[in-house]
């Protein structure tokens, strides 16, 4: 003979319909018998039914809808230009690893590049310095991350940004040269710098906030940015490194390209420290 | 590099826009949840608009033939925990509080008193009641309200909130069940400031036990 305390814990899945067949019965026949289990049934349910009843009167937004059909169409199109120019890419970055090895180390960051495009118009530059906003922007009023698992930003990332995206070198690269520091990832998130991917990568860094932006340099011309000045400076592997800063919203901005990859990165620190964490990454 | 343009790319955005569409279908759905997870509507925007892009370029995850609606309730879900919780303050104390003593008032409440909560031969709540429900769920704990609400308001089997809020099965049930008591606590507290019930004896009896329910079964 059943008693209510042994069928109170069947009670919620019996409600839910998750009990089996030969349980459900043995409920079935304790209920039949129990005014107080019954009414306990008939109360769970009342609340459910309760609970979609608003449930039904709840519809998303037409603006919500349109917002995210934007955002599709947008990732669609930049889908369809991305594949075959991701397919290309590796020749690119072979000849930009060429340039690289006879330039003999340093990188050819002042230099005009050779890609589509090449005659940057005023118009470019003035669009170009709302890109410097747009970056700093990003670090200024981070989005929540998408993606917090360094393989699965990868792995996501870097079919759609169009260049390897690899968070956990930069987790190392940023404590370099400061032994005591402690350097946490704190998840990815792709946005748009005009209008192109960038992957946007969260980091703490003794509790100041760091963000590295890995981009593709075709797609996203920072080099040809305004009021970035470039500066050489020497890695703490005594590697030469040519690197544009600016300044945007107040945060200090460095960027630079390496074998055909852009990387930005911006910081809750002085323009100093941030130059600092661009020659180590 | 020409050549690679023309590959295949009609079709793949055709069956990436018949996924979008199939996905939208559940935009109500996904609203109605995220509105329930965040308390706030332009925050429940938010989340559904990232949860389903995220989707949407996932596309190739998803099982044809499985639960669609589960399967991005499930990314909604995800998305919600990971980004747009504030601290992990709420999480410890939930879990803290599972193992152990209930720290919840185990409130044994008298068949009369439930069966005046609800409409007279129905299963429906007194109307007073739904929206003190209403509130009673958004300050329910993260994992507590997360669990009721893909259980109560979009019937997702247990199976499919375990997935979703990556737990193993018994935890979701013991969520469920807890976050019920919770609720009908509040409905019970709130019936009485309402005069619709009176704390009676028998309440209070058997206020921390549910034993001598039982007992009296056997002695009736």
């Amino acid at each position: 003979m059943s008693n209510c305390r042994s069928t109170q814990r069947a009670l919620p899945p019996y409600v839910d319909g998750e009990l089996e067949a030969s349980d459900t019965l043995h409920v079935d026949g304790h209920l039949d018998g129990c005014l107080s289990c019954s009414e306990r049934v008939a109360f769970s349910r009342s609340m459910k039914n309760a609970l979609r009843t608003e449930r039904k009167h709840t519809v998303a937004p037409d603006s919500l809808r349109a917002r995210i059909q934007r955002s599709a169409e947008r990732t669609r199109a930049s889908e369809q230009v991305r594949r075959p120019s991701w397919q290309s890419a590796i020749p690119w970055a072979a000849a930009a690893a060429i340039a690289i090895g006879i330039g003999g180390g340093t990188h050819a960051f002042g230099s005009h590049d050779s890609g589509k495009g090449g005659g940057d118009s005023v118009n470019a530059a003035a669009a170009h310095s709302v890109m410097l906003d747009e970056f700093a922007g990003y670090h200024a009023r981070p989005l929540p991350p998408e993606e917090l698992d360094p393989v699965r930003v990868n792995s996501i990332f870097s079919p759609i940004v169009g260049v390897p995206v690899h968070p956990k070198n930069f987790a190392a690269a940023l404590m370099e040269g400061q032994p005591t520091s402690m350097s946490k990832f704190g998840g990815g998130r792709l946005m748009r710098v005009h209008s192109e991917p960038a992957a946007t990568l969260f980091y703490d860094v003794d509790g100041q906030r760091v963000t590295v932006f890995v981009f593709d340099p075709q797609r996203i011309r920072i080099r040809s940015a305004c009021c970035l000045s470039s500066q050489v400076v020497r890695s703490t592997h005594g590697e030469n490194k040519t690197i544009l800063v600016g300044r945007a919203k107040g945060y200090p901005l460095a960027a630079f390209e390496r074998d055909g990859i852009g990387y930005a990165v911006s910081a809750d620190m002085s323009e100093k420290d941030v130059i600092g964490i661009a020659s180590n990454l | 590099m020409g050549i690679f343009a023309f590959r295949s790319k009609p079709k793949q955005s055709d069956a990436a826009k018949e996924f979008e569409d199939n996905v939208l279908t559940h935009l109500d759905s996904m609203y109605a949840v995220a509105r329930r997870l965040t308390r706030d509507p332009s925050t429940a925007e938010d989340l559904v608009h990232d949860a389903t892009l995220k989707a949407l370029k996932a596309r190739h995850q998803f099982e044809p033939g499985t639960n669609l609606k589960a399967w991005l309730l499930r990314i909604l879900t995800n998305t919600f925990i990971n980004s747009y919780r504030r601290g992990g303050l709420e999480r410890s104390t939930v879990e803290n509080a599972q193992d152990g003593t209930d720290p919840v008032s185990d409130g044994w409440i008298s068949a009369a008193s439930m069966r005046a909560m609800r409409e007279p031969e129905e299963e429906a709540l007194r109307p007073v009641l739904r929206e003190e429900l209403s509130r009673a769920v958004d300050e329910l704990p993260d994992e507590f309200r997360v669990a009721i609400v893909l259980c109560d308001v979009e019937e997702l089997s247990y199976k499919e909130i375990a997935d979703a809020m990556g737990t193993p099965i018994g935890t979701v049930m013991s969520r469920i069940h807890r976050a019920r008591k919770i609720l009908q606590d509040r409905l019970r507290t709130h019936a009485i400031e309402a005069g619709i019930i009176e704390p009676d004896a028998t309440d209070e009896a058997h206020e921390n036990n549910v034993v001598p329910l039982a007992a009296r079964r056997i002695a009736r």
